[in-house]
């Protein structure tokens, strides 16, 4: 191990005398920037509260008070706020928009859209110049792409005809800079006008009122979601969950369709789940498949009946694993469900610490994940690292890694086949001998010990199962 | 190699990653809280920076040229090793240190400066990158000459970046030079990549073992 800290060493010295100097241009722009740093929240916060008072027709003083303190700052012209519009991506940015279209205020909701709006000065602009530059600065942001193409665009105005009818021009505008750059847009708009519990809800969740109403609305399909979840997705996201739950006389329009690209599809979610139950499809008689989220991610859930069992899958819509799931038989309510085969997740853990010889009460940061049939435990204790692999069906050890302050010693469970095995096996199915294999790489990965090797201009990639030692694929391939 | 791996096994890349990458994001502030529990950084100074950067939020500069003495080499490094360019990397340590200096005041989680400041030059650097579309990586011939006027820059510091820059894949280098420079541990490493810890763990181990091989063969 001293030649590890050695390298470190050297490394630590190259970076050391490669760094540059540049405190003093770093001092000189903060002090630039030290005379305009603007709070983005509190002062705008009063004024949507006052469109709410001025719509509830609260006390006149109040108004007159308010209205007051506004109108100074922006008191060079003819400047009232007649409409606010948001953009919620995930960055998300509302404009104060005066009668004329003219935009008066531009604020950033979220750090997100502090980076979009990037020192822009949109102030004084035409609401539809505004709008292309915050979209334009989205696209090259990476906010916004072929995957991501969801924008919700939310107009508040006093006069609900003429919200709508901002609300249509808008969403038009969005879609024509989305087809410049060959992409189409999918855009959510609405149109609000004063609401309390939006603005109640923004708070609470730290959103928009825009985005909380479109929760709001997704909640309103289906009761068995929460703003605390929904909350914390971007629109992108939530238009998919919207998506599979679109019910009568919603309040949100949507033109152009949300992109599936980041995902697996409905197809190969349904696919994964019947071939991991071993069902049929021609055996299936109801089917029902949803985006979802879980823990922050995107899933799949597929429910299907077969048989007379209930199935309930939850597929990671990005990867297409099987995260969870449960099989009931239909007059069973409780019992029965095939998760059970597996050990559990607090046998598993209590297995890894007997293996490891510790307690319980000394692991901190104990993870356990099910992949595949393999509960991936991981803890630690005191300042060793321990990542376990236990065979879920039977609780066997099948690898364990400890990594004590850099010092990593892996040892495998006598479960697995071996390196030394898996590379015997590849060598031999590629009838080649150890002496001629350059470039030999062995990594263990799940349950398969992947062999990488070129033999004069020929590379090959073997995948061997790590357990029966069976060649799970094969790949041979000219350099 | 990377690549071409991808191309030949697309399923089971995909399967083996993503699935991990959505547990660092889900459990980001229970490794946040690893962060600061499992392997504080030396108690003084983890203490000495939050108390800078909690200066800074009101305005100090002085605090803030303190804290880029002691942390600047480790933020060069890392930015170094994700933009692969000596003067990209050079623009983004000068833009981490005015973005830190302009939202100390949003840096609430005290315990964890480090961490703080390595998100900050990941989130710069992808974004630079994301601005570029491509990363512009020099030419291994190119280091010489790069550091020509930083004479501090040796024969032997030439190789070692040389060597950080042509032999270890994206994620390898910069594991590794997080490790070297900042004293964080694999876990946080993993946090602040994004990345499984175990990815962290084997790519570490390859990528010393890679180092080391240049290293060597260069001598000869």
């Amino acid at each position: 191990m001293r030649k590890q800290e050695e390298l470190e060493e050297r490394i630590r010295v190259a970076m050391d005398h490669a760094a540059p100097n540049v405190l003093d241009r770093i001092l000189s722009s903060c002090e630039e920037q030290k005379g305009n740093v603007i709070p983005m929240t509190t002062g705008k916060k009063n004024w949507k509260k006052q469109i709410v008072s001025f719509v509830s027709a609260a006390a006149a003083v109040c108004i007159l008070f308010t209205a007051a303190m506004v109108w100074q700052p922006w008191n060079q012209g003819a400047q009232a706020v007649d409409s606010i519009v948001t953009l919620d991506v995930n960055p998300s940015v509302s404009l104060d928009v005066d009668e004329n279209e003219r935009v008066v205020a531009v604020n950033a909701l979220n750090e997100d859209g502090e980076a979009v709006i990037d020192g822009m000065n949109l102030e004084g602009t035409d609401l539809d110049v505004s709008i292309n530059a915050l979209i334009g600065s989205m696209l090259k942001n990476g906010y916004l792409n072929e995957a991501k193409n969801s924008i919700l665009v939310t107009v508040e105005n006093d006069d609900e005809e003429k919200g709508d009818e901002l609300e249509i021009r808008i969403a038009r505008d969005i879609e024509k800079v989305f087809s410049e750059d060959g992409l189409e847009a999918a855009v959510l708009s609405q149109s609000l006008t004063g609401d309390e519990e939006l603005e109640q809800l923004a708070q609470e969740y730290g959103i928009s009122r825009g985005k909380a109403a479109l929760i709001r609305e997704v909640i309103r399909m289906d009761p068995t979601l929460t703003y605390q979840t929904l909350s914390t997705l971007n629109v992108q996201e939530i238009a998919l969950i919207y998506a599979t739950r679109q019910g009568e006389n919603s309040t949100v329009t949507q033109t152009g369709s949300v992109s599936e690209k980041s995902y697996v599809g409905f197809d190969a979610a349904k696919q994964t789940a019947l071939s991991h139950a071993g069902v049929q499809e021609s055996a299936v008689s109801r089917m029902d498949v949803e985006y979802d989220s879980e823990d922050g991610r995107m899933i799949y859930e597929v429910e299907f009946t077969a048989d007379g069992c209930e199935y309930e899958y939850e597929i990671d819509a990005a990867t297409g694993e099987v995260i969870r799931f449960e099989k009931k038989t239909d007059d069973d309510d409780d019992g029965d469900e095939e998760k059970s085969s597996y050990i559990g997740k607090e046998a598993a853990k209590t297995k890894a610490f007997a293996h490891a010889g510790v307690t319980a009460s000394q692991a901190k940061y104990v993870e356990v994940e099910l992949h595949g049939s393999v509960y991936e435990v991981e803890f630690v204790v005191n300042t060793t690292e321990y990542e376990y692999k236990i065979n879920a069906q039977t609780g066997s050890v099948i690898h364990y890694e400890k990594d004590e302050k850099g010092n990593t010693s892996s040892v495998s469970g006598t479960s697995l086949i071996g390196e030394e095995q898996a590379k015997a096996t590849a060598f031999s199915h590629a009838g080649v001998t150890a002496s001629q294999v350059k470039c030999l790489e062995v990594e263990l990965h799940g349950n398969a010990y992947e062999v990488e090797f070129h033999v004069g201009n020929t590379e090959y990639e073997y995948a061997i199962d790590a357990v029966s030692g069976t060649i799970l694929r094969s790949e041979k391939k000219a350099d | 190699m990377k690549r071409k791996k991808e191309k030949i096994f697309p399923s089971s890349c995909n399967k083996k990653r993503a699935p991990f990458i959505n547990k660092v994001n889900r459990e980001e502030s229970d490794v946040e809280r690893c962060i600061t529990a499992v392997v504080p950084l030396p108690g003084s100074e983890t203490a000495k920076w939050d108390n800078w950067i909690l200066q800074m939020a009101e305005g100090s500069t002085q605090a803030l040229s303190q804290l880029y003495e002691e942390t600047h080499t480790a933020l060069y490094g890392f930015a170094l090793s994700i933009m692969k360019n000596r003067q990209d990397a050079e623009d983004v340590l000068q833009d981490v240190y005015v973005r830190a200096f302009q939202s100390a005041g949003q840096y609430h989680a005290a315990g964890k400066p480090m961490a703080w400041l390595l998100t900050i030059t990941r989130n710069l650097a992808l974004m630079k990158q994301r601005e570029q579309k491509r990363v512009i990586p020099m030419s291994p011939e190119d280091w010489q000459q790069q550091f020509a006027d930083r004479p501090a820059v040796d024969q032997e510091d030439t190789l070692m970046l040389q060597s950080l820059l042509s032999q270890l894949s994206d994620e390898e280098r910069q594991i590794v030079t997080l490790h070297a420079l900042t004293g964080c541990k694999h876990r946080e490493i993993a946090a602040v990549l994004n990345i499984p810890l175990s990815t962290v763990l084997s790519k570490y181990r390859r990528a010393l073992r890679k180092l080391e091989k240049a290293l060597e063969e260069e001598k000869v």
